[in-house]
């Protein structure tokens, strides 16, 4: 863990005092230990707040996306895991980042940490969480600790991941993870939703999307969503999507993430991670990739050579037959 | 002050829920606790300590219907405009035709709109009173002040609505209520306040409505062991608020810094979306639109968020923040200089959920500290001097 950090700033460093970036993104502690947050780091004598272990869950290539770099036309170094370089392909893959303005680090991961299901262990706040072997150490304010494996705590897609280490890089923070032979995807939660009956899945998603408060964190937390600022669920002209707040209007407004992303979109959960109120919004991306895969045979983001499935046309495509 | 027992509370709820709605903070079984409207059995979380919206929502409403509108027609005319229809369409233009079926209709139709002002009697119970300041401080905006605009809308909620505090008694390390002139047992806009001590709460009220909350008969009169423990309570939780700036001079020198480069460092990492906003009990910005369907529509009021790309955008196509920067900028000078210019009070309560559920963890506390305080002679960002 501390060799990827340590690898990752001397990377950062050299990038910096070589001036071959102007900034360079990566991950720091906030408030407290607990929290990680994206860094961006100006000059080498700052990259010793960059911090690499699994809580480093942002998925950086959001601020790739047209109109975040600042200025505009900034060369940005930045670090990838494994998901988030898939997103970065997709980037790539529809130009929308220039390769010559971009200053990849690699990151191999083992997996991230959902800090939401340890904030539910307790009531009072966490305040530092600690990392020895496979043991995560959690302290709330009051002082009270407790213990967890962290294989419990892993995001869904972590657990299931296939693609560890980053399909895009210059250079890597450390010799790439050993990966599963076996890609198949694993869909877990999905199959399980789709087993339910229509007016089960009416019902869970008329809960899920009931709390929505429509602040689009997620649709601004995802890096491939890049017409964020001119979002048609913004739009009250033509209204496609009602401005009222309830459960049918954020459904609607959620589908229509949903399908512009279709494609592009790895599932790499940045919006489920953004979202204040903890909907379960990766699920339905990963649904959307389900369809594509079975569908299709296609996986997001695997490969700068492909294009976007809904990019391209082919007579020999199996629509029809589902 | 008045004492409730532990196994009082659900015929309390039951007692204020007589003419009443009762709004108290609920965990969901996905442990996320929001305000929920209360019914008998309904259990009540108060060990966390914030919900993860405030009760903002119940008074100003996420969205909220105004107006009713349509055209009515009466039978006749309804008819008089089928009977035109048929004689006027002469042409094979499908725009000619509709244009003289709109004008026809536009001819025999009434235009009728219904204004909507729904305020139900409700109580707010378990809010911390940081979020009752929120109340307070939005009281300014939509309630007149200076001879500003009254909204009825607002208005008609906040009075037909009593709120209930309860201390809080261990405060996170991301309040800040006493920094911006608050406190963990804070009464200010609080029609009662109650404050968990051994076996239940102790009970105060503070006004006409918080008198109406003690008429329930399960009360009685605290002990004195019971009052100083609920002191010793509110004590304890005003030491675990940690001075988080300096507010002195934030006004000035947030004025002084509006170029400072500095800005553009702090925004870096914010995504420009709204969740701050819309967690926070004291933003009030909010947009208004007309949803019509086949004649039939609704004028609504839906919150807004000042990090919205389209917040400033305008009909000519300029947009005055057009950068994130620029958006970032404004949240935190709307909040600390330009409202307390106009209201003479702060637009925050220090309850921290901007910083806690901003998927980045933008931290209110250290762009105050650092914008809010004298900068060093900068250099602007194209590298002149500013």
């Amino acid at each position: 863990m501390s060799d990827r950090q340590a690898k990752i700033r001397e990377l950062a460093r050299a990038a910096l005092a070589e001036d071959r970036v102007d900034y360079f993104i990566g991950w720091k502690q906030a408030y407290n230990p607990s929290e990680m947050i994206p860094a961006f780091v100006r000059s080498a004598d700052e990259v010793d707040q960059l911090v690499w272990n699994p809580l480093a869950h942002h998925n950086l290539t959001a601020f790739l996306k047209r109109k975040m770099p600042d200025p505009p036309n900034a060369r940005i170094g930045i670090c990838v895991k494994g998901c988030d370089s898939r997103t970065l392909v997709a980037l790539l893959q529809e130009e929308l980042v220039d390769k010559e303005r971009i200053y990849v680090v690699g990151v191999p991961c083992d997996g991230i940490v959902n800090r939401r299901r340890i904030e539910k262990e307790f009531a009072d706040e966490v305040v530092d969480i600690s990392f020895a072997g496979d043991t995560v150490t959690a302290v709330t304010r009051s002082g009270e600790s407790k213990e967890f494996a962290k294989g419990d705590l892993l995001f869904d897609h972590c657990r299931t991941c296939r693609y560890p280490n980053p399909f895009y890089a210059d250079d890597m923070a450390a010799d790439p993870i050993v990966e599963p032979d076996d890609r198949t995807p694993m869909w877990g939660p999905i199959e399980e939703f789709e087993a339910l009956s229509p007016a089960e899945k009416d019902a869970k998603i008329a809960e899920a999307f009931e709390t929505c408060i429509r602040c689009f964190a997620c649709i601004h937390a995802c890096p491939v969503c890049w017409c964020w600022d001119q979002c048609v669920n913004r739009c009250r002209q033509p209204a496609l999507v009602g401005q009222r707040v309830d459960t049918k209007e954020n459904l609607m407004f959620q589908m229509v993430h949903m399908f512009h992303v279709a494609g592009r979109c790895p599932s790499c959960g940045a919006c489920d991670r953004a979202c204040p109120v903890e909907i379960p919004l990766y699920l339905l991306h990963r649904k959307m990739n389900k369809e594509l895969y079975d569908m299709l045979g296609f996986e997001p983001g695997v490969s700068l050579e492909e294009k976007p499935i809904f990019q391209t046309f082919d007579v020999n495509d199996p629509f029809g037959e589902h | 002050m008045k004492f409730l027992a532990q196994d009082q509370l659900q015929a309390f709820l039951g007692h204020l829920a007589g003419g009443s709605r009762v709004v108290v903070p609920v965990k969901g079984e996905d442990g996320v606790v929001l305000f929920r409207p209360w019914s008998p059995g309904t259990e009540v979380e108060l060990d966390v300590l914030l919900a993860k919206q405030s009760a903002k929502d119940y008074v100003f409403r996420q969205s909220e219907t105004y107006l009713r509108y349509g055209y009515a027609m009466a039978g006749e005319a309804a008819a008089q405009v089928d009977d035109s229809h048929e004689a006027t369409v002469v042409s094979d233009d499908p725009a000619t035709r509709k244009a003289a079926q709109d004008a026809a209709v536009t001819a025999h139709a009434t235009l009728v709109a219904e204004p909507v002002n729904d305020a139900p009697d409700q109580v707010i119970f378990g809010l911390r009173p940081c979020d009752v300041r929120g109340f307070v401080q939005m009281d300014n905006v939509f309630g007149g002040y200076g001879g500003f605009y009254f909204d009825p809308y607002y208005n008609a909620k906040r009075e037909a609505t009593t709120l209930v505090a309860v201390t809080c008694r261990d405060p996170r390390s991301t309040c800040f209520c006493t920094t911006v002139g608050g406190s963990p047992d804070g009464t200010e806009g609080a029609d009662a306040l109650v404050t968990q001590v051994e076996g239940g709460f102790t009970v105060e009220s503070f006004s006409e409505k918080g008198e109406k909350v003690l008429g329930f008969t399960g009360l009685v009169d605290a002990s004195t062991d019971q009052t100083l423990k609920a002191e010793t309570v509110k004590e304890q939780a005003v030491d675990r608020v940690d001075v988080a700036f300096e507010l002195e001079g934030v006004q000035e020198n947030l004025r002084a810094n509006i170029d400072d480069p500095g800005w553009h460092d702090l925004a870096m990492r914010c995504i420009s979306c709204g969740t701050c906003t819309y967690v926070c009990p004291n933003c009030y910005c909010f947009n208004i639109t007309d949803e019509m369907v086949e004649g039939q529509g609704e004028r609504l009021r839906t919150w807004d968020n000042c990090f919205n790309p389209t917040y400033t955008l305008e009909t000519s196509g300029h947009n005055p923040r057009d950068m994130k920067s620029n958006r970032f900028r404004n949240r935190f000078s709307h909040k600390f200089w330009y409202y307390p210019e106009k209201y003479d009070s702060l637009l925050c309560s220090g309850c921290g959920r901007c910083i806690t559920h901003c998927p980045t963890r933008i931290d209110i506390r250290e762009v105050l500290s650092v914008m809010g305080a004298p900068r060093p002679e900068a250099t602007t960002a194209t590298g002149e001097e500013a």
